[in-house]
């Protein structure tokens, strides 16, 4: 049985309150508080993990009851919340229960670091370190520094710094504090790095149980907006990954787009991007940040506007009749895309319809004269000039077209 | 009803209206008025209820049952009070922050700013055998040593607040082993395996240990350390001058972590107190003398008397008491030792009772010798209390938290008190001899012309 153990602060690491432990017991080795505290383990306890492991139930085991909450170590002071982010509710608290249970969870989430191959170093805030050492007499490892990709400090918005390795020793193995007395702190954030703290840190703060929307389909049309679609797939709507990991590399760096991402972002990554079977937290903040999209829209039932086919909805809403090239200058696409982009908003073409090619049978021509007056013809001159018409056949066919419609469908519009 | 269950040694953490920020002053034990506590430390074990029917054997082997008495006097109530401030000025002086703070500091190796107030010190010096030791121990153990905490104000919060410590003087003097008795100490009281680890590391520096030490007392809020037979350190420091490493560790302790420490022993200590001003400033405190041979003195007798083993009882005479408190100069221990041995005495030589005789016997058998002088100090007789006023309730909680100074010390040597007048008896003497009149101090002329022995000379010569 432990005769003392550190209260933990608010947001702190589990290493962190493993290394306040050593610094009370006034050890003068870290292997002698990490014998301590894990007599039984063979080997070294795996402090440094930011993920709930075994060491959380073995501390938990020697301390009496209601003293330290393994669901609190979990949640609080681990960054499971923040990498559980987008699991789906149920799997999330599967999870969380077979933590509480007793079971390692550590094989299971193995992916979460696989990516990352070196152990990433610690990180402090210079502010924070000056603010804790005032309220609480010491600093601390915040557990959200530790977000790899976070390159602000939520609080103070300024650039987190990462601990000098003083040895070549793993972070678990070594139970140090932040330095007492910090760099200086640096202001001088881009406006990505500010978009991206605040979409991490949104993610962060969201309560656990809050998972993604998976019938939203955000994240496609934020895509979409943003013009990451391969060319020629309206209606499949494959992503331009190539096209989108350069941006990424171009708006972020390489070093955290690699981290996140790898080297290069698969069709097949894109598609469960896309369906939200990928969970990790990091790569949907970054896609936020460089595709615009609030992290808001990945939690609610609220829709994202596509715009293109707001846009077309607009102009058909017009009742103007535009060349085929006219429309698709308009709506920034390829004159082909125009009907199947209208087929899948169910939008009624508002261009000039040269009709499908059909048989002869099927296909007559009625010559039509008709006698204008001076006057009506420079009306018709004008009409055409204003909406783009160029031919008078054209003109004509819309005319009837819209007659016909409107005697056909006396309630629509 | 008292807030910690008495003789529990461990407890958990009862919290009063204290400052919010400071747990550790609310969970003290309150402070128990003088009739509470001198009742909560006698010990008056019972007389065996076969003793009638006991042989002389049976009788010297239960004799042993004398040592369980613990006779309460005033002068332990003024030793209470003063441990029990000491305690709680420790925990006045470090709020929690304050010490996290100070932990860290230590860890680091850093100079750290000093404590607004400085933690109680102070010194228990008394003549061997006067009960120091046991009054101290007993007065402690009227409340928990530790306190545990688990939750304060709703929020998890795990310690053993460790209230007091006692540990002996090393006899070599060395930093390196008080700390490890400290370390020892702290082990005990809490359960925790600290020395075991200290003493792996063979190659350790006795600075490191020193460090680890004072980590350890703010971790486990050690509120008082006792630093008993610290007059080791001055015999130690005859021979090797090894004493200054020492008390400069404890006078570090204090004022590094504003933890009070408390020296116990005997009066030889006081020279090595009075040598340095920084020293005599930490080591104040009451200075005990033996009793005198008063009523303080006769109603301790009559609280020892009934625990005769022998087969018949003999009363409490002046002449016995007289030689009693002639040969045990009226300390306490040996008074008891005397009583015992009297006892022992009379039954192996088949007496029926304890008289004068077989006394002598065994003061000779024991061959005790009393100083014939003390250094300065407070008779235990002088601490007594009037229990009139003891008695009368108190008109408010004030005066029951106040200290109730113990009467002034005289600081020059003072000689041992007898109840039987030594020396040769006074001659006696003419009303007109004129060493009565000149010890009478008057007139001395005047003296001699009222009883017309002085020869003048007329005038006119």
């Amino acid at each position: 049985m432990l005769t003392f153990f550190p209260a933990p602060y608010e947001d702190e690491l589990w290493y962190g309150i493993i290394t306040r432990y050593h610094i009370r017991s006034g050890n003068t080795c870290w292997k002698y508080t990490i014998q301590e505290l894990f007599p039984e383990t063979k080997g070294y306890p795996r402090l440094g993990d930011t993920m709930p492991n075994t060491t959380m139930q073995i501390i938990a085991a020697q301390l009496p009851k209601n003293v330290l909450s393994l669901r609190d170590c979990a949640l609080q002071h681990s960054l499971f919340p923040f990498r559980m982010r987008f699991q789906p509710l149920d799997k999330k608290r599967e999870y969380l229960q077979e933590f509480l249970d007793g079971k390692n969870m550590q094989p299971k989430f193995l992916f979460t670091t696989k990516k990352n191959g070196a152990e990433m170093p610690l990180r402090f805030c210079p502010q924070c370190i000056a603010d804790d050492g005032k309220q609480y007499g010491e600093s601390y490892w915040h557990t959200e520094h530790q977000i790899a990709s976070l390159p602000l400090c939520p609080k103070h918005l300024c650039r987190l710094v990462s601990m000098p390795k003083q040895n070549t020793m793993p972070i678990g193995q070594q139970l140090i504090l932040p330095p007492e007395e910090p760099p200086d702190a640096d202001f001088a954030a881009t406006e990505t790095e500010y978009s991206l703290t605040e979409a991490l840190h949104y993610m962060y703060t969201l309560p656990y149980e809050t998972s993604p929307n998976i019938l939203s389909e955000n994240l496609s049309t934020a895509v979409e907006n943003a013009g990451f679609l391969e060319a020629g797939s309206v209606l499949r709507q494959s992503w331009d990954v190539q096209q989108l990991y350069e941006a990424l590399v171009e708006r972020f760096g390489s070093e955290i787009v690699v981290r996140c991402f790898g080297r290069h972002i698969t069709k097949a990554h894109a598609r469960r991007l896309r369906q939200h079977e990928i969970y990790s937290t990091e790569e949907y903040a970054l896609l936020a940040v460089l595709l615009d999209i609030p992290p808001p829209a990945f939690f609610s039932g609220e829709a994202l506007t596509l715009k293109l086919k707001e846009k077309m909805q607009k102009l058909e809403c017009q009742g103007q009749v535009y060349t085929k090239s006219r429309a698709a200058q308009l709506l920034e696409i390829r004159e082909d895309q125009l009907l199947p982009y209208a087929k899948r908003f169910g939008v009624r073409p508002f261009w000039v319809q040269s009709g499908k090619p059909c048989t002869d049978e099927k296909r007559q021509t009625y010559p039509v004269t008709i006698h204008l007056s001076q006057q009506e013809r420079d009306t018709l001159d004008a009409y055409m000039a204003a909406n783009n018409m160029d031919v008078y056949g054209h003109a004509l066919r819309y005319f009837m077209q819209k007659t016909v419609n409107e005697w056909k469908n006396p309630t629509a519009d | 009803m008292r807030k910690y269950p008495p003789n529990e040694p461990v407890c958990g953490a009862i919290y009063d209206n204290a400052s919010a920020d400071n747990p550790f002053l609310a969970a003290m034990p309150e402070m128990l008025p003088r009739e509470e506590f001198l009742s909560t430390i006698r010990s008056t074990p019972g007389l065996p209820h076969s003793l009638p029917q006991m042989s002389p054997e049976e009788r010297r082997q239960s004799l042993p049952l004398l040592s369980a008495l613990f006779v309460p006097m005033d002068y332990m109530n003024a030793v209470y009070d003063q441990l029990y401030r000491a305690i709680r000025e420790t925990y006045s002086t470090r709020t929690a922050v304050e010490e996290i703070r100070r932990i860290n500091v230590l860890f680091n190796g850093r100079e750290g700013i000093p404590y607004a107030t400085q933690a109680a010190s102070g010194s228990v010096l008394g003549v061997p055998g006067i009960g120091k030791t046991s009054t101290i121990r007993r007065a402690l153990e009227t409340m928990p040593q530790v306190i545990e905490h688990t939750e304060y104000m709703g929020q998890p919060f795990y310690c053993k607040q460790v209230l007091y410590l006692r540990i002996e003087c090393p006899s070599d003097c060395s930093v390196k082993t008080l700390a490890l008795n400290l370390v020892a100490a702290l082990d005990r009281a809490i359960g925790s395996d600290y020395l075991h680890q200290l003493i792996s590391l063979r190659s350790i520096a006795a600075s490191a240990v020193a460090t680890q030490v004072k980590i350890l007392c703010m971790t486990h809020h050690v509120g008082l350390l006792l630093v008993d037979e610290i007059q080791n350190a001055v015999e130690t420091a005859r021979r090797n001058r090894q004493i200054k490493p020492l008390l400069k560790f404890l006078v570090e302790l204090t004022n590094d972590t504003a933890t009070a420490v408390y020296f116990v022993g005997t009066p030889v200590a006081e020279q090595l107190f009075t040598s340095q001003e920084h020293l005599r400033r930490r080591t104040r405190g009451i200075r005990l003398l033996p009793l005198k041979p008063d009523g303080t003195y006769r109603r301790f007798l009559e609280q020892l008397w009934p625990y005769q083993l022998t087969p018949q009882q003999t009363p409490l005479t002046e002449k016995l008491a007289n030689k009693l408190f002639d040969f045990s100069g009226g300390i306490p221990a040996y008074i008891l030792k005397i009583f015992q041995e009297s006892q022992a005495q009379a039954l192996l030589q088949g007496q029926g009772r304890i008289d004068e005789r077989i006394m002598q016997r065994a003061i000779d058998i024991l061959a005790i010798k009393v100083p014939k002088t003390y250094s300065g100090g407070t008779y235990l007789s002088d601490f007594e209390v009037n229990d009139a006023e003891a008695d009368e309730p108190p008109p408010a909680p004030v005066p029951a938290a106040l200290p109730r100074e113990p009467p002034e010390e005289s600081p020059a040597p003072v000689p041992r008190l007898y109840a039987n007048q030594r020396g040769r008896r006074a001659a006696a003497r003419d009303a007109a001899d004129l060493v009565v009149a000149f010890s009478a101090g008057g007139d001395l002329l005047q003296f001699l012309r009222e009883r017309n022995l002085l020869e003048e000379w007329p005038e006119s010569c």
